[in-house]
């Protein structure tokens, strides 16, 4: 009888103290990364884990952030107005780019986790490798492209608790992610004729091996031009998907949708509460085609289609007259390359090279703006009298209207030619109550906390350039 | 063998007994209170050396059988003195005069999961709070009621709104990224506080990441949900402070626990008790208006648009047009106890409504409690409580936002000239905004701002819908119980349920719905918890007749926690129809958690010398599923001594203590796990690594605390003194550190784990020390006026002991330009950094933080003050005068930082009614803008929190009970209380923002700055209470 007893109490407390179950349950509101890097995770969890790559380029849009130091854009949130003056006076407010490690860090984990998925083929290793090392490198890219000469690190750390990668300068990255692309298209052509993968709506145009490698080679144009090597881009454009018998408007997007679980397009703003356009983007619109003289009402067309005015009115000193209209709903996509783009790349290229390589600059530059813009076309004889400095010019004005609040490329191309001094200050010291006249910043610091735990050991990247006074 | 043997010693036991009766006699008695000579009518009679008991009666009468010879009768009664009144055989009536035991010194105070030991001996410095003190002044939630009543606590209420929203930190800083509220446990069960958001984020996009994140989500002016309680049914509020008395607590414990006792039934006939309130509110401060007197002065700050709609002479007081009107609050109680030998009750009802300043804001509750006590035999004891709540509530919309919709958000930019009243069909203007008339229209804000207050006010709701129930039974079995041997086992069971329920509505046309295109919005939440716990405990007393006594006990404990949230929001809502069906856009969103716990625990308290020196030692060792390694074992020791000294003079009580106990704090559900989050894209599903990492060996941070004091009663009972001194260090803190973002990862979650210069293994530490005095004084004490004086001060110094490097806890607002928490070897755990000017504290200001010189005028990021007060004091005095009673409480609270961002919204805009004249503050709106504008902090946007608040006042008047007896032959008594709260607030901070104690969101971090951010108005309030007795 006793022991009966004590055995059932020693029961109860055993129950209690070692039962596995109650103790050892799993997270109840995600699964965990031990699925994908630990034991052998399925076909379908790389592949889920590879779309992710897609939220990452996504997130890294910067139309707005790019577009405020290029001086497209305002953002004048009331609810925010200290987000306000850091564009002008600090880098604090942009940060997010440097985000672009932990989505390499998935990268590295869907190539990692291709080679231990179970179900997969040998091509379809492949194929996941070649499409996260294209998504790693355009990541990166993303981020020399704002820290410039600020340099920035190849990769994520395999061990995150390892002290962090040495910051690098600009030739080491932009040869890092010449040497990813090119990874990327080995893999891409060893990978038969399906990726592994599903593609999203905005990339259905690349949803093959062989497609997706047109992206691939479209980027490393992009890269190249940024980096000022034109010769290179030209090559690259001859794999790329630019096709002038396309719609110009044909490419790669990132899409959103009203589903749960899924983003919003964060540029729409419909009723103008804080994203506005600047007002120099109306004062330097060219008139279309057959327009009479100072009709403002036949502005270039992508100026139109893009902008509408407002009520003057002023917030924060700045006088506003305009807001957007680019993205006229929530889930409009935002563009990652278009085929318009890479016409104008091509055009750029061949200017700076001198060079007709396939096309003659003034045709893809007469293409672009009699379709996009409705503006006259420019004849060959004015064209030959134009100097190099004239013909860029021409060309950067396309590429403003064309790529307007898409992607910051204005500030990137003015910089490119140290033209940043021609962007206009806006506020001034002395007017109205303002007391520090604006600045415009000519590359990202690399954000705080990357630089914090280096302690003396900061890298130049660190340190801000000095902001360039404007017009 | 052994098992027959006990038998029959309980056998024995119930003979003796028996035989006990066979020669008794019959002793009556009466017991009046020694001051004022009225009878006492509750309390217990007993025989000393036996166990023989009776109670006393309603009449203050008792009678009870006793042995044929001299026998010592224990006379006591809960808050009077015991008293051994001796009565030889000859005599067989008594009288029992009770002193008052004014400072609870031989009230139990619980030491143990199932004991206690009188404060005379206690060993801790625990706060006790009595129903009558709680209760002094409505508020919305008990912990609310213990501000500045008791020292070693920082009790904030979050704004105005009516409901609840606290904050309780006790004795300092106890965690930097872990949970930091106390534990509150409920007639043995402990409860949930839990913030579950109100959905009004989906509304107002203050967070705008996908899913629910609960430490991010309690920017929706959250109530915790400890003001569930019907404060009228509390008994007593004791609390236990840190480790060193809250160990037997373990891994839940670190930051305090708040013991909360209900009332329970007392012997004799049905008594009733109706307290009926009804009371007001008016708003207490406000942020004014800038009135502009010219066309240009309204286009300088308005632009172009502004000159155009400028209205010579024209001002609206927007807030007084909103907030201007009196909030109306009702309460009725009522409450019933009563009982015999066997079983006794008590049972009550609420119905409690409490409007807000806000229109259409209210908090609702009703409540039915039934407490039970049931003798079964002269062994067995069953104690059941339980309780049915409902609270009901809208709050506005308030707080933080990202797309200006609440009121509070628009109001900041806003032209004063122009009316954005409604505007009704004939034209009329909307005079109510709680109650606009049908059909009527509201002009748009902008392009000042995206909502207009008077249309969101009247037409977007925000409500809340909860029902709670909170059950215990307590089974208590006296094993053996003689004069020398107890052995009792107690078992105690119960549970915490509650659903939560939320809408938040926003019609179609309503202006800020424009905003993302989609029109309409309904977002509803679900919210259920439960929890359970069991507990088991055998207590064996061991007590000699010189006084010594030995008490062992042993005990089990078992809890389980789970929540379930689930978020819907539907935009486009078709037609204006709320129902989620109709909505064309969909959000859905789930939050779970799931936390087992288990616990094991024994104590040994030794009562020596004649009950002078109290020795306690105790083990708690807890397991949970929320530590990396849930089969782990942590273990929590304590240990503490108590002596009365032998004193006379004008000393009649000496006690020395000191105590050292250990507690943990558990990770938070789901830190132990690296995510890997589901979304989709367009459909198409993906997974994304979680920005955060969890170490690998998480577990829980450990508190070790020292605490040790003096308690004194002095000249004749007239004073009591209580001086404590505490320190409590924290290690194997939970930290997310903050990764450079190339390792893949922002954060790691980890127990602040890092090699020291000479490679040796440390974690990071905090340490806080402290000082608290209560000292009570009754200066008169006659028959006719006594004066009861009491002040508590309370100072706490946390400091960081150890840290792997200088880092700034990831908190909600990192703002260089306003100031954040910098955690830093050697220094205060919550200092705020921020950007500042060289020179602001004088001409030899040059110094830069790094030694080097810099020039007047450049801004430096250095230290520019503390979060945590630097001390606090409250004093209450109550004055009885025959029938009189007057009574008030002051609390002022010394040092502590605000970051106002609402005042930093109307000087960015330039719109501030001090804009261009300074009105006292010392800077105009123009020149804190600018130099925030410039970066720098103080004298912008961060200010000192120092106030002092009249907390509580009253004043009452007892009926003569003949006059009673006139109006009503049944009533005991009437009482008539007039009772303010909060009704005046003395501080610098109002000249910029609504109220000193405010914080914009409960706070995620314990360390992390205040902030106001468009807070609900802070209010006064009065109510008039009468109290009827029959």
């Amino acid at each position: 009888m006793r022991t009966y007893q004590a055995t059932a109490l020693l029961g109860m407390v055993l129950t209690l103290g070692a039962c596995k179950g109650p103790f050892d349950a799993p997270n109840q509101n995600a699964s965990t990364l031990n699925e994908l890097v630990s034991g052998t995770p399925s076909k379908v969890a790389v592949a889920t884990a590879a779309q992710g790559l897609f939220s990452g380029i996504r997130g890294a849009n910067q139309a707005l952030g790019l577009g405020i130091l290029g001086r497209e854009a305002y953002s004048l949130d009331v609810s925010n107005p200290q987000s306000t003056p850091q564009f002008y006076t600090t880098y604090n407010q942009l940060t997010a780019y440097w985000g672009a490690y932990t989505n390499n860090k998935q990268a590295d984990i869907v190539i990692a986790a291709a080679d231990k998925a179970v179900g997969v083929t040998a091509a379809e290793r492949e194929g996941f490798k070649g499409f996260a090392k294209t998504m790693k490198a355009l990541q990166l890219f993303y981020v020399i492209r704002n820290t410039d000469v600020g340099g920035a690190a190849l990769d994520a750390l395999g061990d995150p608790t390892d002290p962090p990668p040495a910051i690098v300068g600009k030739p080491q990255v932009y040869a890092q992610i010449l040497t990813w692309l090119d990874e990327a298209q080995t893999h891409l052509l060893a990978a038969g004729s399906t990726l592994p993968l599903s593609m999203t709506t905005g990339f259905s145009d690349f949803g093959t091996p062989a497609t997706f490698l047109k992206f691939n080679r479209a980027i490393r144009a992009k890269v190249n031009l940024t980096n000022a090597a034109y010769a290179a881009a030209l090559t690259d454009l001859g794999g790329s998907f630019l096709d002038v018998t396309k719609p110009l408007s044909s490419g790669a997007y990132n899409t959103y949708s009203t589903l749960s679980g899924d983003a919003l397009n964060g540029l729409f703003d419909p009723t103008a509460r804080q994203r506005y356009a600047h007002g120099w983007l109306a004062r330097d619109a060219k008139l279309q085609a057959g327009a009479a003289p100072g009709d403002t009402t036949k502005r270039d067309l992508r100026f139109l289609t893009k902008i509408y005015g407002l009520p003057a009115f002023s917030r924060y000193n700045f006088n506003i007259n305009w807001a957007f209209q680019r993205y006229p709903t929530n889930t409009t996509p935002t563009p990652v390359l278009k085929n318009e783009e890479l016409i104008l790349i091509r055009a750029e290229a061949n200017i700076q090279n001198s060079t007709t390589t396939g096309a003659d600059p003034l045709d893809d530059i007469n293409l672009v703006r009699t379709t996009s813009g409705n503006l006259p076309a420019i004849s060959a004889a004015t064209w030959a009298l134009l100097s190099i400095p004239e013909k860029r010019d021409t060309l950067l004005y396309e590429k403003r209207y064309s790529l307007m609040y898409e992607g910051g490329d204005r500030w990137v191309d003015l910089r490119r030619y140290g033209l940043l001094g021609t962007l206009p200050a806006d506020r001034k010291a002395g007017v109205g109550t303002v007391t520090v006249t604006d600045l415009i910043w000519p590359n990202l610091r690399i954000p705080v906390n990357e630089c914090v735990p280096r302690g003396a050991n900061q890298p130049a990247g660190c340190t801000a350039q000095p902001g360039i006074p404007g017009v | 063998m052994r098992y027959r043997s006990v038998l029959s010693a309980l056998a024995l036991l119930f003979l003796a007994l028996g035989s006990a009766s066979a020669q008794t006699r019959i002793v009556t008695g009466r017991v009046t209170d020694s001051l004022t000579n009225e009878v006492i009518t509750s309390g217990q009679v007993s025989v000393q050396g036996t166990t023989t008991g009776t109670t006393i009666a309603d009449d203050g009468t008792f009678t009870i059988a006793v042995p044929m010879r001299d026998v010592v009768l224990q006379v006591r009664s809960i808050g009077f003195k015991r008293k051994d009144v001796a009565v030889p055989t000859s005599q067989n009536a008594v009288n029992a005069s009770l002193a008052r035991d004014y400072f609870q010194l031989e009230a139990i105070v619980v030491t143990g999961q199932a004991t206690g030991v009188e404060r005379k001996n206690l060993a801790n410095a625990v706060a006790t709070v009595s129903a009558d003190q709680l209760v002094k002044a409505p508020t919305a939630s008990v912990e609310q009621s213990l501000q500045g009543k008791m020292a070693g606590a920082d009790i904030n209420q979050n704004n105005g709104a009516p409901g609840g929203g606290n904050i309780v930190r006790m004795r300092g800083v106890t965690s930097i990224i872990g949970s930091f509220q106390p534990l509150y446990v409920v007639d043995g069960v402990i409860v949930s506080n839990a913030e579950i958001g109100r959905g009004t984020n989906l509304i107002q996009r203050a967070y705008t990441g996908p899913g629910i994140v609960p430490t991010t989500d309690n920017q929706d002016n959250a109530v915790n949900r400890i003001a569930d309680l019907n404060p009228n049914d509390i008994e007593s509020v004791e609390v236990l402070k840190g480790a060193a008395a809250s160990a037997i607590y373990g891994s839940k414990a670190s930051n305090g626990v708040i013991l909360i006792t209900t009332k329970r039934g007392r012997t004799g006939g049905a008594q009733y008790s109706l307290v009926q309130r009804v009371g007001a509110s008016k708003i207490s401060n406000t942020y004014g208006t800038r009135c502009y007197a010219s066309a240009a002065e309204a286009t300088a700050v308005f632009g172009v648009q502004g000159g155009t709609d400028f209205a010579s002479g024209v001002c609206h007081d927007f807030e007084d047009e909103l907030y201007g009107k009196p909030a109306y609050a009702t309460e009725t109680s009522v409450s019933v106890s009563g009982g015999s030998e066997n079983t006794r009750y008590f049972s009550s009802a609420l119905v409690k409504h409490d409007g807000g300043i806000s229109p259409r804001t209210y908090a609702d509750k009703q409540s039915l409690r039934l407490n039970l006590d049931q003798n079964i035999g002269s062994r067995i004891q069953v104690a059941w409580s339980g309780d049915i709540i409902h609270v009901a509530n809208d709050r506005g919309l308030f707080n933080n936002e990202n797309n200006g919709s609440p009121s509070q958000a628009a109001l900041s930019s806003m032209p004063s000239f122009i009316d954005y009243r409604g505007v009704c069909p004939d034209g009329s203007r909307v005079e109510n905004p709680g109650k606009p008339c049908t059909g009527a229209t509201y002009p748009r804000t902008s392009p000042y701002a995206f909502s207009n207050p008077f249309e969101s006010v009247g037409r977007v709701s925000n409500k809340e819908s909860v029902w709670r129930s909170i059950f215990t039974t307590r089974v208590n079995f006296d094993l053996i119980s003689s004069a020398q041997n107890t052995l009792r086992i107690t078992g105690n069971g119960g549970g915490d349920i509650f659903t939560q329920k939320n809408q938040v509505i926003s019609p179609p046309d309503v202006q800020f719905e424009a905003l993302d295109g989609k029109l309409g919005s309904s977002a509803i939440g679900f919210g259920q918890s439960q929890q359970f716990n069991v507990n088991g405990n055998i207590v064996y007393t061991f007590k000699t007749s010189s006084g010594m006594s030995a008490t062992t006990q042993a005990g089990i404990q078992y809890e389980t926690n789970d929540l379930d949230r689930d978020n819907t929001l539907t935009e486009n809502l078709i037609g204006g129809q709320t129902n989620q069906g109709l909505g064309t856009v969909v959000t859905v969103q789930q939050y779970r958690e799931r936390i087992r716990d288990l616990g094991f625990f024994g104590q040994e308290e030794l009562l020596l010398f004649n009950e002078r020196l109290l020795l306690t030692a105790g083990l708690r060792a807890d397991k949970s599923s929320n530590n990396s390694d849930p089969k782990k074992l942590s273990y929590y020791p304590k240990g503490a001594a108590s002596y009365r000294l032998p004193v006379s003079g004008f000393l009649s009580e000496l006690k020395v203590r000191a105590a050292m106990g250990q507690s943990g704090n558990r990770p938070s559900y789901g830190q132990k796990f690296t995510a890997l989050n589901g979304a989709n894209i367009n459909g198409l599903p993906i997974s994304t690594v979680s920005n955060t990492a969890a170490a690998s060996d998480l577990r829980p941070e450990r508190q070790t605390e020292l605490e040790g004091g003096l308690d004194a009663t002095l000249f004749g009972g007239r004073a009591n003194l209580e001086v404590t001194v505490y320190q409590k260090g924290i290690k194997d803190l939970l930290l997310t550190r903050t990764l450079t973002p190339t390792a893949g990862f922002t954060t790691l979650v980890y127990n602040g784990v890092f090699k020291d210069s000479t490679g040796a293994e440390q974690t990071t530490r905090i340490r806080n020390k402290g000082l608290e005095l209560a000292l009570t004084i009754l200066p008169v004490q006659t028959p006719s006026f006594q004066w009861n004086a009491r002040g508590t001060f309370f100072r706490n110094k946390c400091t960081v002991l150890s840290t792997p490097a200088t880092f700034r806890p990831i908190s909600f607002f990192n703002f260089n330009q306003f100031g954040t928490t910098q955690i830093e070897k050697d220094s205060s755990c919550t200092q705020i950094y921020a950007n500042d000017s060289l020179g602001r504290y004088g001409p030899s200001d040059t110094k830069r933080p790094n030694g080097t010189t810099g020039v007047i005028g450049e801004v430096v990021n250095r230290r520019i003050g503390d979060n945590a007060p630097d001390w606090r004091f409250g004093l209450s005095n109550e004055f009885t005068f025959k029938r009189f009673r007057l009574y008030a409480l002051v609390e002022h609270q010394q040092g502590g930082l605000i970051v106002n961002f609402s005042r930093y919204t109307y000087d960015a805009v330039g719109n501030s009614a001090d804009q261009k004249v300074d009105a006292g503050f010392g800077l105009t709106g123009d020149q804190r803008v600018n130099t925030a504008n410039n970066k720098t902090a103080l004298g912008t946007a961060t200010h000192p929190a120092t106030y002092t608040k009249l907390r509580e006042a009253s004043i009452g008047y007892d009926l003569p009970t003949s006059f009673t007896r006139k109006i009503w032959s049944g009533a005991r008594y009437i009482r008539l209380n007039v009772t303010g709260r909060n009704l005046m607030t003395w501080s610098e901070y109002k000249k910029v923002g609504y109220d000193p104690e405010v914080q914009q969101v409960a706070r995620s971090l314990a360390v992390e700055s205040t902030w106001e951010l468009w807070a609900y108005p802070s209010s006064r309030s009065v109510y008039f209470t009468v109290d009827l007795g029959f």
